[in-house]
């Protein structure tokens, strides 16, 4: 990992997690842990951060938690997405890539 | 469905703590465990796996803590915390806190009070559909019947105009103006009810309406129907009644089945046709509500007089309309105009005078909202409730400086709290918020307890307002609606966030340095001078504003003394007023007369009665009976008016009620019916008509009201007495002999009695009197003439109580206030008493250097607040009477009252701090 860690805004990181959790259920470990290998340890995710996010869009019924058996056959909390984190992701997906689009176009003008 | 779930999971996580951070602390326990082991599979050993893990992790409590704060939970029970240690503080301090909220209540408490007035008289809206659409037409304040109408605005209406203007509007092709025209009568009338036609005789209070006037206003009964066009088609035929909600309770005792009762109105039989809900109280907003609603029509029968329904050119009905969305209010309201004016041309036949034909030109018909109903009480008492509201006002603004003043004390007392907390990290808004916190709480309570005195108070108002008639119900509730719970939250919030300022400025402006070192003995650590600037300015300002309040009340008393002692021009000593009505009894009359010397030779026969006697209307009444007449060989000069106050009295009136004789002589027993018939007239008729002195022997005839017939012969002069209200300018008087009148005005409705001692005393032997000389008589009003008079100025008698209690009040609070600040310096100040004594200070210097801050504060409020009181009294000045708004006399007691308690209040701290031993004071830690 040679480089540090860059900041993620909290809008993003929620965005983030929904995409992770798209492709299949995970643990709080193992989402921090897709984010950085997928980010190639350009992000990384601290508990500090992430299970308050999780704690919140498990509130506003993006995700859902079941308490499952590990590969290890221990206890863990798995979050699913939901049909509205489904549609959330989408829609925050076309988002971003508006905005990415006008941030492009303004330092390349 | 997202807030749902995250209320279900807050609620749970504030019951259950434990079980949510067993949660977290599980899931922790797994990732820690996942990361150790996914580091170790990619080559770490088990050591270095672990450390580097916990590293990342950091704080289980840290992590705990924020997925804590990152719901909604957090933040409730910051606040609760909050609450908790504001209710602790409270409790610590009980004398302050009960000293605090009872201010509050009484601040609060007032201000809700008054505004419950205010919003039942001048805001509340009828309880109908769409009120907002309704106009009234005219001010439509006052009530009664007129022969003619006056050039300008006007509001009083015959029947056949309105029957034809609601015609003309409903006709089919022109252009509608309004959705529905409506009538009703210019005041209520009482009627004589007997239920089901047999029974004790009751009296109940009745109004006339059109047939449209229901329609209108789209009030639906509760039980049966409402009186529709269909009931009042011809005069005499339909005799129904719509009844209120409280008259059905107490009178007909709730009955299921009242709808097809008969009841025997005035004689004629009544059938209920429906009762209205209980928040229906007609469109009059006044002392008394309708009993019973009647179909105009009937006016004949209810009012027993003579019809006033056909063409007889009599004004005596009010009109409201419901405006077409249509039609703009210019037009609707140029349209009405100008049928009046059409009206009066007609009526005058075809002869019109140029001045006539311009005085009509200038009337008109203003359209007014009529969404909150009509109401003469509103007129009265428009400016009193609003001069109350101000002083109301100032009270609470006064009672804030207290608790401000108090609330910087305890915050300056918590400094040390304040530093160590904001030393050790906490956010400045923390601790503001804290504080407000307690403040709104103090506030709250206030003003919990302020509705509660606010509700008390406004019933022992709204009595006062009505007066003590018993079984009449008012449209005036005490109970508060919504209107004024949202006007008391919010008085309770700016009041909490207006003294919340004080301390909050004082948290803000905390520097933690300072404040941990105050235990030096200088002055700055005691707050230094410009610690004591607020609230110096708060006391100054406490202290201006209790003046002007004292100034304003006392100018106020002293207009009520100066109408209770004004010389009415009748003797008002031991006077008692009896009201009647012979046409309940069902008295003819013809049989009048011989009921009039029965009734006289019975009262006068009492041990207790020095002289009585009757007449038509009380000696003063708002109300009067006037009209103009022509006297014989002095024709009227055009354009002088000719109209004269009347009254109709019995022999021994005048002696009665001691109106001195001027020349001739007073009606008497030689006064009958065969006799020529005779009138005493007062100065002001007798010099305006007839100026060299030879008024009597003259005579009048053509009474304009043609119910009095014949030519009267004036026999006598009075003294001029007060008719309507004191100060007036004297109006003209003839007295007419009452036994020699006919028909209608034959009636008399009044007894005055002159006791030997205490009117009261009598009241019941008068009514067994009159009892024994007919049990049918009843007895309507047994009043002192004293009591009747209170009546006239009630508005005066309520605005000056309730402005000097408000004044003392204020004045407490004041000395409260000023007594507060200066002990508290005294305290602050003790090291540096200590060390000027030590000095050498003599006890006497010490205590003028205490007093003297006092007296400057005196000073400047005196200074600023005598330019306030020349201000406030010049804006009740329409409300003085017999004193100007700059009466010496007021001002200088409002300053040497203000000066005594101030000085008092403030000579107590000066004399503690006298009593400081500088040894003490030195060593004071």
């Amino acid at each position: 990992m040679a480089e540090t860690p860059s900041e993620l805004v909290q809008g993003t990181l929620e965005m983030l997690v929904l995409k992770t959790l798209a492709l299949e259920p995970l643990h709080g470990y193992g989402i921090a842990l897709r984010i950085e290998q997928i980010s190639d340890g350009v992000f990384r995710v601290n508990p500090g951060s992430l299970f308050p996010a999780l704690s919140r869009m498990e509130r506003g019924g993006r995700i859902k938690a079941e308490w499952r058996a590990t590969e290890n056959n221990r206890r863990a909390k798995y979050y699913l997405l939901t049909a509205a984190g489904k549609k959330a992701l989408r829609e925050e997906t076309a988002q971003w890539g508006r905005q990415l689009a006008a941030i492009n176009r303004i330092m390349e003008a | 469905m997202a807030i749902w779930t995250s209320l279900k999971s807050g609620i749970r996580a504030l019951l259950h703590p434990s079980q949510r951070n067993q949660e977290i602390h599980e899931e922790l326990e797994g990732y820690l465990a996942a990361a150790v082991e996914d580091k170790t599979r990619r080559g770490m050993d088990r050591e270095a796996a672990l450390r580097e893990t916990l590293a990342e992790v950091g704080s289980a409590e840290t992590v705990r803590h924020k997925v804590w704060s990152s719901g909604w939970e957090a933040a409730a029970e910051s606040c609760w915390h909050d609450v908790r240690f504001g209710l602790r503080q409270l409790v610590k301090a009980p004398g302050f806190s009960i000293v605090a909220i009872l201010s509050l209540a009484l601040g609060i408490g007032a201000n809700t009070a008054i505004f419950t007035l205010i919003n039942d008289l001048l805001l509340k809206q009828l309880p109908v559909s769409e009120p907002q659409q309704l106009v009234s037409f005219g001010k439509a304040a006052g009530g009664g019947i007129l022969g003619m109408v006056r050039p300008g605005p006007m509001d009083m209406f015959s029947y056949d105009f309105y029957k034809r203007l609601q015609q003309d509007d409903t006709q089919q092709g022109s252009q509608k103006h309004f959705q529905a025209v409506a009538a009703f009568a210019s005041f209520p009338t009482m009627v004589s009810v007997r239920s089901g036609g047999t029974g004790p005789a009751t009296q109940a209070m009745s109004h006339l309406v059109s047939g449209t006037f229901f329609p209108m206003l789209g009030a639906q009964p509760m039980l049966g129907r409402w009186i529709g066009p269909q009931d009042t088609e011809a005069p005499g035929r339909n005799a129904v009644a719509v009844i209120s909600h409280h008259y059905w309770q107490q009178e007909l005792a709730s009955d299921p089945r009242v709808v097809g009762r008969s009841v025997a109105i005035n004689g004629t039989l009544f059938t209920v046709i429906g009762v209205m809900p209980p928040n229906f109280y007609g469109v009059d907003v006044n002392e008394i509500s309708p009993d019973m609603w009647l179909p105009l029509t009937m006016q004949a029968e209810v009012m027993l007089q003579p019809q006033m329904l056909d063409g007889s050119g009599v004004f005596w009905l009010h009109m409201m309309a419901r405006r077409d969305p249509g039609t703009s209010l210019a037009t609707a309201q140029a349209w009405v105009t100008a049928r009046v004016q059409q009206d009066l041309t007609d009526r005058e036949g075809t002869q019109l005078s140029l001045t006539r034909r311009e005085e009509i030109s200038r009337t008109y018909v203003p359209f007014l909202p009529g969404g909150a109903g009509i109401s003469h009480l509103r007129s009265e008492y428009q400016a009193p409730l609003t001069v109350l509201m101000g002083i109301v006002g100032i009270v609470l603004l006064i009672a804030c400086a207290n608790l401000a003043n108090f609330l910087m004390a305890k915050a300056a007392a918590r400094e040390r709290e304040f530093s160590t907390r904001l030393a050790l990290g906490s956010s400045r808004i923390r601790i503001l918020r804290q504080v407000l916190t307690e403040t709104l709480m103090l506030a709250c309570a206030g003003g919990a307890l302020g509705l509660l005195l606010a509700f008390w108070g406004t019933r022992m108002l709204i009595r006062f307002i009505v007066g003590t008639e018993t079984g009449m119900h008012t449209a005036l509730a005490a109970t508060p609606d919504m209107h004024v719970l949202v006007f008391t939250s919010a008085i309770c919030i700016l009041t909490g966030l207006l003294f919340g300022l004080g301390p909050a400025l004082r948290v803000s402006r905390t520097n933690a340095a300072v404040a941990l070192n105050a235990n030096a003995r200088t002055s700055v650590a005691a707050g230094g001078r410009s610690g004591r600037l607020l609230p110096n300015a708060l006391v100054a300002g406490q202290v201006m504003l209790s003046l002007v309040l004292l100034a304003v009340a006392g100018l106020l008393l002293r207009t009520l003394h100066n109408l209770h002692s004004q010389d009415l021009g009748f003797d008002r000593t031991n006077l008692l007023m009896v009201e009647t009505n012979p046409k309940f009894a069902g008295y003819k009359p013809e049989q009048l007369n011989a009921l009039y010397d029965k009734i006289l030779n019975r009262l006068d026969a009492l041990p207790g009665v020095k002289s009585a006697t009757l007449s038509g209307g009380l000696p003063m009444s708002h109300g009067n009976w006037g009209s103009p007449m022509n006297i014989v060989g002095r024709p009227a000069a055009p354009n002088e008016d000719v109209s004269t106050l009347l009254n109709r009295v019995g022999p021994d009136y005048f002696e009665t009620l001691g109106i001195p004789l001027l020349q001739g002589r007073t009606i008497g027993a030689q006064d009958t019916p065969t006799s020529t018939h005779a009138v005493v007239v007062n100065q002001t008729f007798a010099d305006r008509y007839f100026p060299h002195g030879d008024a009597v022997g003259r005579s009048f005839d053509h009474v304009a009201d043609s119910s009095v017939e014949g030519t009267w012969q004036i026999v006598g002069v009075v003294r001029d007495s007060t008719y309507s209200h004191a100060g007036e300018v004297p109006s003209p008087m003839a007295y007419l002999a009452v036994e020699q009148l006919t028909k209608d005005v034959h009636y008399a409705y009044w007894l005055e009695l002159r006791s030997a001692g205490d009117p009261r005393a009598i009241a019941v032997e008068v009514r067994t009197a009159l009892r024994d000389v007919d049990a049918n008589l009843p007895v309507l009003e047994v009043q002192t003439i004293s009591e009747q008079l209170d009546t006239l100025i009630a508005q005066q008698i309520l605005i000056s109580q309730l402005s000097g209690f408000f004044a003392l009040l204020a004045l407490t609070l004041c000395a409260i206030g000023l007594y507060g600040v200066m002990s508290y310096s005294v305290a602050r100040r003790t090291n540096e008493i200590g060390v000027r004594m030590a000095m050498g200070a003599q006890r006497d210097q010490v205590q003028w250097l205490i007093l003297k801050e006092s007296l400057g504060l005196l000073a400047l409020g005196v200074l600023l607040g005598v330019p306030a009181t020349l201000g406030a009294g010049r804006l009740i000045q329409a409300g003085l009477f017999g004193l100007g708004p700059s009466d010496p006399a007021t001002l200088l007691g409002a300053v040497a009252i203000v000066a005594a308690v101030t000085i008092a209040a403030g000579y107590f701290p000066a004399r503690r701090a006298t009593k400081v031993d500088p040894m003490v004071a030195l060593r004071y830690e």
